[in-house]
């Protein structure tokens, strides 16, 4: 056996430590341990090492960061798009809006690992919307002016991970259920306490997730004077669901879920929601108690990832909302559902999907302000097809285009809803969106 | 001319005469005991030298070799890479010589019934995870927690050799010293702290064993003991005058029989 002289390893080890880059000073830290324990350098050279090494990782912009010591993992990541839209729709006399314009939305997320288990999130966002953080470019007071511009905290929350099973999270969170964008608008991020349980067996992943969501706080509770008594609006959400693995790749999974809104009639703030339903508005939340049921089948076609998809919803109160409504005949409208398919997933450079899919979403089958702000304006009572595609042109940069064409389910009643089109009464909508995404 | 030569010969006396001041800062682990006997010994052989030694902790001596305050930093911890940054934007090179090697022993009172532990109850005891000796094999009784404090380099180690870095108890108490530890330990029949191995054998406490292996000159020197560290000079560069000739008697055969006299474990 040819032995090396221990100078000419310690040279050698020393040589590569000094040659592998900042980033890694840390981790060269249990490799320069190893070599001192086999006895090829020494304790003083260790310590030279791995003071030129940190010297080295100091002069580098990371080397200056210093994080609290309870903090176990920190990540900075975020996301930039410019997109083109164009939307459109007809009102009942046959006369059209028509809407084009430029917009960006900036994304910029903080999340960490503490000790103990606990993590914690926090994401700044563009928009003060409660379901989009896009701004319309040239949108502000004077050219260029930066009114729209600001930026606002879309996301923070602490949580903790008591074990492998269970997540608790409170604050402004990303949303914990599995969902579409048929029943949530995938920009909101809803308040309050989620709790969450997954267990995975065998080829089973089984999860259970539950929220309490403050919807609208009432302000004080009780005040001086006769003023009635006031409770907050809580929207209560119970999921439990399962994945099933099965064989070449293929899945199932159902995440039934129930939502129930709480204290509605009592609260006097905010208005909007205290269910006064007017001829042109029907934001008010009372009489819903709906059953979602999201699933999706995922296959493979070609060894690339497919899936088909759907959802559908069921108010077990949608006779009594048509009934306040003013029309009972209506009863039927409590009903929503979506149906489509997806092909591939742009996630890596050159790799594109497509996705298409029908949705029919009745007057009184959901919360108007949950549903997506884009696809069919903000609205229920609201069918027709989406199409969409993405394109990676780099690993971290996308293109997409997304088209979506609709018209009003009723005609004999307004499309519920607050959206960019500017009547209930919308015929013939129709969306066009490109989009440039950089993730970073 | 002759006055005149004289004058500045008795000038440059003067000076050489201040220059050997050795200003010395840094770890109480090493300033305590060790530091004044090596100054004293290498006083004694070169009596033109004073020091000046401060002994506050190892981030004190760390600070004081980046702000240029002290010839000689006593660490008993590596300097972390943010003071290492620190020193360098302010064109100071830290270099670290090992001039003895110490094991931090974990201590309990001397009545204790606890004679040995594992790295993990170690952990548990000081991050508050385990808060009654009787969950570790003892009598029952509110565990009481000694550490050093903040400023302390073995405050630092021992974070990062015993508990995972994770933090000390919130009821822990920080002490100055091992000195202190020792003390309240002896006192506290529910104490439990670390000091270094110079401090082990005072009277009214025990060290405990971890994972079976207790601390001693042989198991730091065999590596085989968990909770084992060097200890350090720090100065800006390679040492130079005065202190050079500090480190060189540290680790000179005088010096190093003082590492073993005081209870620390020599380089060579």
């Amino acid at each position: 056996m040819v032995k090396i002289p221990t100078k000419w390893l310690a040279l050698c080890g020393g040589a590569l430590l000094t040659a592998a880059t900042a980033a890694y000073a840390q981790d060269s830290s249990a490799l320069i341990d190893v070599l001192v324990r086999k006895g090829i350098i020494t304790d003083q050279e260790a310590i030279d090492i791995k003071t030129d090494l940190q010297r080295d990782a100091g002069a580098t912009p990371a080397g200056k960061i210093n994080l609290a010591s309870t903090t176990t993992e920190f990540r900075i990541a975020g996301d930039i798009r410019a997109r083109y839209e164009e939307r459109s729709g007809e009102n009942d006399t046959g006369d059209h809006q028509e809407r084009g314009r430029f917009r960006y939305r900036f994304r910029l997320g903080f999340t960490g690992k503490l000790s103990d288990n606990f993590f914690y999130g926090a994401r700044l966002e563009s928009s003060t919307g409660s379901r989009s953080a896009n701004v319309t470019m040239g949108d502000d007071a004077g050219p260029w002016a930066k009114n729209s511009d600001a930026l606002n905290i879309g996301q923070v929350y602490v949580g903790w991970t008591p074990n492998a099973n269970w997540t608790l999270t409170v604050g402004r969170m990303p949303n914990p259920l599995v969902t579409t964008s048929m029943v949530w608008d995938g920009d909101i991020n809803p308040e309050g306490i989620a709790e969450q349980w997954k267990m995975h067996e065998g080829t089973m992943d089984y999860f259970v997730n539950l929220g309490q969501f403050l919807y609208g706080t009432a302000g004080s509770q009780n005040v001086f004077g006769s003023t009635p008594t006031n409770k907050d609006v809580y929207l209560f959400a119970w999921q439990g669901g399962a994945k099933i693995g099965l064989a070449n790749g293929q899945s199932i999974q159902v995440a039934p879920t129930l939502y129930n809104y709480v204290n509605t009639d009592q609260s006097t703030n905010p208005t909007p929601f205290k269910g006064t339903f007017t001829a042109a508005n029907m934001t008010g939340i009372n009489n819903l108690f709906v059953l979602e049921i999201p699933v999706e089948y995922g296959f493979k076609i070609a060894d690339t990832a497919s899936k088909v998809f759907g959802d559908f919803t069921y108010n077990f109160e949608g006779k009594d909302r048509a009934r306040k409504w003013g029309r009972p005949d209506l009863d039927g409208e409590n009903i929503g559902w979506q149906l489509g398919f997806q092909y591939g997933k742009a996630a890596n450079k050159g790799e594109w999907d497509a996705k298409a899919f029908y949705q029919s979403v009745g007057a009184f089958a959901l919360d108007a302000n949950l549903v997506d702000s884009d696809l069919f304006d903000s609205r229920t009572n609201m069918e027709g097809w989406v199409v969409q595609g993405n394109y990676a042109i780099g690993n971290a940069t996308q293109v997409g285009l997304t088209v979506a064409k609709g018209k009003r389910k009723d005609s004999s009643i307004i499309a519920p809803g607050s959206g960019d089109i500017g009547t209930g009464a919308l015929n013939d909508y129709w969306l066009g969106q490109l989009d440039l995404n950089v993730k970073f | 001319m002759k006055k005149a030569l004289l004058a500045l010969a008795l000038a440059g006396s003067l000076v050489s005469a201040q220059a050997a001041k050795l200003v010395i800062k840094g770890s109480d682990t090493i300033g305590a005991k060790l530091a004044p006997m090596l100054a004293e010994d290498y006083k004694a052989q070169n009596p033109g030298v004073n020091f000046e030694i401060a002994a506050e902790g190892s981030t004190t001596g760390i600070t004081a070799i980046i702000d240029s305050t002290a010839d000689i930093g006593m660490a008993s911890r590596p300097a972390k890479q943010l003071e290492i940054s620190a020193g360098a934007a302010k064109g100071v090179s830290l270099k670290a010589t090992i001039i003895a090697y110490d094991g931090i022993g974990v201590v309990v009172n001397a009545n204790n019934p606890v004679s040995t532990l594992t790295r993990r109850q170690i952990e548990q005891i000081f991050t508050g995870d385990i808060t009654d000796w009787s969950a570790v094999g003892g009598s029952p009784g509110k565990i009481s927690v000694y550490t050093r404090n903040t400023s302390s380099g073995t405050y630092s180690e021992f974070k990062e050799l015993a508990m995972k870095k994770r933090d000390y108890a919130s009821s822990s108490q920080k002490l100055a010293g091992n000195e202190q530890i020792t003390s309240e330990v002896a006192k506290n029949p529910n104490g439990v702290g670390y000091v270094g191995l110079a401090y082990i054998n005072l009277p009214g406490i025990k060290v405990v064993s971890i994972d079976g292996a207790s601390p001693s000159v042989e198991s730091v020197q065999q590596k085989k003991y968990p909770f084992a560290r060097p200890l350090f000079y720090y100065t800006n560069g390679e040492p130079q005058g005065e202190a050079a000739k500090f480190i060189d008697f540290t680790l000179s055969a005088k010096g190093q029989e003082l590492v073993t006299k005081v209870g620390f474990v020599p380089v060579k």
